[in-house]
């Protein structure tokens, strides 16, 4: 053979190669074509929305955090965003600043590494600008794909994407920002909304089918408030995600017959416990809660093998959080929530948006710091005492892990008892949170004054459907008793998976429902999980699959429908009659309560078995749309007047 | 398929190729501002004739619909002519309700880009629903000329009017 031949196949070869990793990586995370779209279709819209301007201002904490961890330590020097240290969310240990949400800084550093090296090369605007368009590109193509028409689609997103990318680059602007640390966060979110996404997406199909998936998939990525909270990089979609995961794994360890399986798949559902507890302790202890009364109310066998598999697993994940509060505070167990205020003398200082730090420090700091100062004055005495510390300390260490956790565990029925009080007390909170939120007095110094908050329902309206849950709940319950089949049900993989979502539901509701309402929570972002967990519960309806299965053409005509044209309808009337944001905001706000109406009604008449699906997939269809138009507004109408968006397309 | 292979390499390439060219190796800057004035957007280094054409002589308080609750105040926008521009000058359109101890204002630049005649609207400010408790309120709407004069920098009014603003719920 010639030189050019055996060159030539070699490089066939190793492309080859290539090929077959990327092919089997990517049915590893996206499992087929509809996740890829999915996810892809998630990113494009919520990088539309994307602001390289702050929306919420503890967010300067954490970006602070993430220009601090990429410099190599992990207390804030100076305030690369924002004026000033003392912000919000900002904790003090030893006179220096730490930040807090350890996990979404880890998380968002590779991307702001890839921002760097790309900032190095090129244009930031320009370049963030190439990867809207080729997602662009890349969601059509594969979207094509789905429906049978590969071809004439890839070549329409490529015009897309050239021509959008091509007006994007002619009204191009120098990128705004300096540190790309806040970018990165952004994006690191982004992709976690779009992992959420991606996660329902897997479950859907695995369960039922991939059209169940597709349309789970749309709703969570783009049709909630998933579309806004992707470029607000709070804590709350990594929240979410996290337990999506663990929802996932549980699944998965029910479903499987090998005993292998089970184990493996019950012990990786427990590591997202201890990620999220890197990333917010209290909503770690949410998840830990959830998790352990499902699994094991519902565990086939309980040996020695698994419980160790699954200790291991929940230890391991822990690792990053006990780390991390050991760099900072000397204890592993001292979360950054649990040090004082940044720039702070007491504890009592002005509420801010996160009342928890303050009743936590006030509740268990006195545990954190004695542990810490017994560390300090032995490691300063040198003596032959240090090691009979360092011995007790080892033991505490060893047994570190049951006594913290049943401090935390402690503290963890403080929050419950905090919230069930709260529930008894003032019902109407509820009310507010789920339901209706309108005008509210806020007085909190960080209130905009103006009825910028919405409801649970109002924001997804297709919750609605929910209505109908308990009777189907009270349906199986009673099937099951009547037939004695308790133990199939009890290992159903289904029946495992909702009693974790209906107990995480409590709990996180009880875990904030003390402090909520409250301003700048836009859409009740506090309990953002239960977003993506409403449309597993709403998935679980058959009726709404039904509907979806019937008439996906209904269900996706109507979405877009109510996007494209009730979208330039809103905004025919804003602009005419002259609304402000706030009345934008809580105008939509009352159409979607109108369509959870209608939702909860036509729900409640399927699970009675008359399902109409003409109207459940307009019902449904309008719902998502109103959705996707609320973030919208939020996005442009309110804080889009002072806004700077990434892409330069948009008129602002 | 080659078409399609073809469509790929096209669009991937050309957006490729613009990122590196943006960047520090080609001399090509994508990223422009327009911005005709020196000193940036809000300077006031030149001068200009201002003469009002019209300013509002009420402004209303409406309640916010939708359960918003809040009040909006609404005021009419201003009208100038601007001749005999050099360099940039700006204009402030600002109200004042002392007895609620509320003022909002606007900027606008005018610089030899700009067309003769300009609008100015003060953005929608709002108060909670407890602040208002009379029928009107009596303001004071001024245009304010920030411009260069003899080489100094002034803050002339231009038009100053006290008008009623009244409450409809």
């Amino acid at each position: 053979m010639s030189y050019r031949s055996q060159y030539g196949n070699t490089l066939d070869g190793h492309s080859e190669r290539i090929a077959t990793i990327i092919h089997r990586l990517g049915r590893l995370v996206f499992g087929d074509y509809g996740g890829v779209f999915v996810f892809l279709l998630s990113c494009s819209a919520a990088m539309v929305l994307w602001r390289t301007t702050f929306s919420i201002n503890d967010n300067l904490v954490v970006a602070n955090g993430l220009v601090a961890l990429s410099d190599g330590h992990l207390h804030v020097t100076t305030p690369t965003y924002g004026e000033t240290l003392r912000a919000p969310g900002m904790a003090e240990y030893n006179g220096k600043a730490y930040p807090r949400n350890f996990a979404h800084i880890v998380f968002a550093l590779p991307f702001l590494w890839v921002l760097e090296t790309i900032a190095a090369v090129a244009d930031i605007r320009i370049a963030l600008a190439a990867l809207w368009s080729l997602s662009v590109f890349a969601t059509v193509s594969v979207g094509g794909r789905l429906i049978g028409r590969h071809e004439p689609a890839h070549l329409i997103g490529g015009m897309l994407a050239l021509v959008s990318f091509v007006a994007s680059v002619a009204s191009a602007t120098p990128f705004p920002l300096d540190h790309l640390a806040y970018p990165a966060l952004q994006l690191a979110t982004i992709v976690a909304a779009a992992g959420c996404a991606l996660v329902l997406y897997r479950l859907f199909s695995h369960i039922y089918s991939s059209d169940i998936g597709i349309a789970a998939g749309i709703a969570s990525g783009v049709a909630s408030p998933a579309l806004l909270w992707a470029t607000i990089p709070k804590r709350h979609v990594l929240t979410a995600l996290f337990t999506l995961f663990t929802l996932f794994f549980l699944y998965r360890s029910r479903e499987s017959d090998r005993i292998s399986m089970y184990r493996r798949y019950r012990a990786i559902a427990y590591v997202p416990v201890g990620l999220t507890a890197w990333l917010n302790a209290s909503e770690g202890l949410v998840l830990l809660g959830a998790l352990a009364i499902a699994d094991f109310a519902t565990a086939r066998e309980n040996g020695v093998r698994t419980l160790a598999t699954v200790a291991m697993g929940f230890f391991v994940s822990l690792l990053p959080f006990f780390l991390t509060n050991y760099l900072i505070a000397g204890d592993p167990f001292t979360p950054p929530r649990m040090l004082d205020r940044y720039g702070a003398g007491a504890v009592n200082t002005p509420v801010t948006e996160d009342l928890a730090a303050v009743s936590e420090s006030s509740g268990a700091g006195a545990d954190g710091t004695s542990t810490s100062d017994s560390s300090g004055t032995s490691t300063s005495d040198g003596s032959g005492t240090s090691i009979v510390n360092t011995i007790l300390e080892g033991i505490v260490g060893g047994a570190g892990p049951l006594l913290g956790t049943v401090d935390r565990a402690l503290l963890f029925t403080e929050f419950l008892s905090h919230g069930l009080e709260a529930v008894r007390q003032e019902p109407g909170r509820l009310y507010h949170t789920f339901v209706r939120s309108g005008y509210l007095g806020f007085s909190s110094p960080g209130a905009t004054g103006i009825a910028i908050n919405v409801a649970f329902l109002e924001a997804l309206p297709i919750a609605g459907a929910l209505i109908a849950a308990p009777v189907v709940a009270v349906r199986t319950v009673f099937d099951t008793l009547i037939r004695n089949t308790s133990p199939s049900l009890r290992s159903s993989p289904l029946f495992a998976a909702d009693i974790f979502v209906a107990i995480y539901t409590i709990l996180i509701t009880l875990l904030y429902i003390y402090r909520l309402p409250i301003h700048a929570a836009l859409t009740v972002r506090y309990v953002y999980p239960l977003f993506p967990l409403a449309i597993y519960a709403v998935a679980r309806l058959s009726w709404v699959r039904t509907t979806v299965t019937e008439r996906p053409l209904w269900l996706g005509l109507t979405y877009a429908g109510s996007v494209l044209i009730g979208g330039q309808l809103a905004l025919i009337t804003v602009v005419t009659k002259g609304y402000t944001a706030d009345e934008t905001i809580q105008g939509i706000a009352l159409l979607s309560l109108a369509v959870t109406a209608g939702t909860g009604l036509w729900s409640l008449a399927g699970a009675f078995d008359r399902t109409n699906t003409s109207i459940g997939a307009i019902l449904l269809g309008v719902g998502s749309g109103l959705a996707t138009i609320l973030m919208c507004v939020f996005a442009f109408s309110f804080f889009g007047p002072t806004a700077k968006f990434v892409l330069s397309l948009l008129p602002v | 398929m080659v078409k399609h292979r073809a469509a790929s390499v096209i669009v991937i390439g050309v957006i490729t190729a613009t990122v590196f060219a943006s960047g520090p190796f080609v001399p090509v800057d994508f990223t422009t501002y327009d911005n005709p004035c020196e000193g940036g957007a809000l300077s006031s280094e030149g001068s200009a004739t201002i003469e009002p054409l019209s300013v509002p002589e009420s402004a209303t308080f409406t309640r916010s619909e939708f359960g918003a609750e809040v009040w909006k105040l609404d005021v009419p926008d201003a009208t100038v002519r601007a001749t005999d521009v050099q360099g940039c000058v700006r204009l402030t359109y600002e109200i004042n309700i002392d007895t609620l101890g509320l003022s909002s204002l606007s900027t606008a630049t005018v610089s030899t880009q700009s067309s003769e005649k300009s609008q100015l609207s003060i953005p929608k400010t709002t108060l909670s629903p407890d602040r208002i408790d009379e029928d009107h309120y009596n303001a004071e709407v001024r245009l304010i000329y920030h411009g260069m004069e003899n080489g100094n920098t002034v803050e002339r009014p231009v038009a100053s009017r006290n008008i009623t603003v009244g409450v409809t719920e």
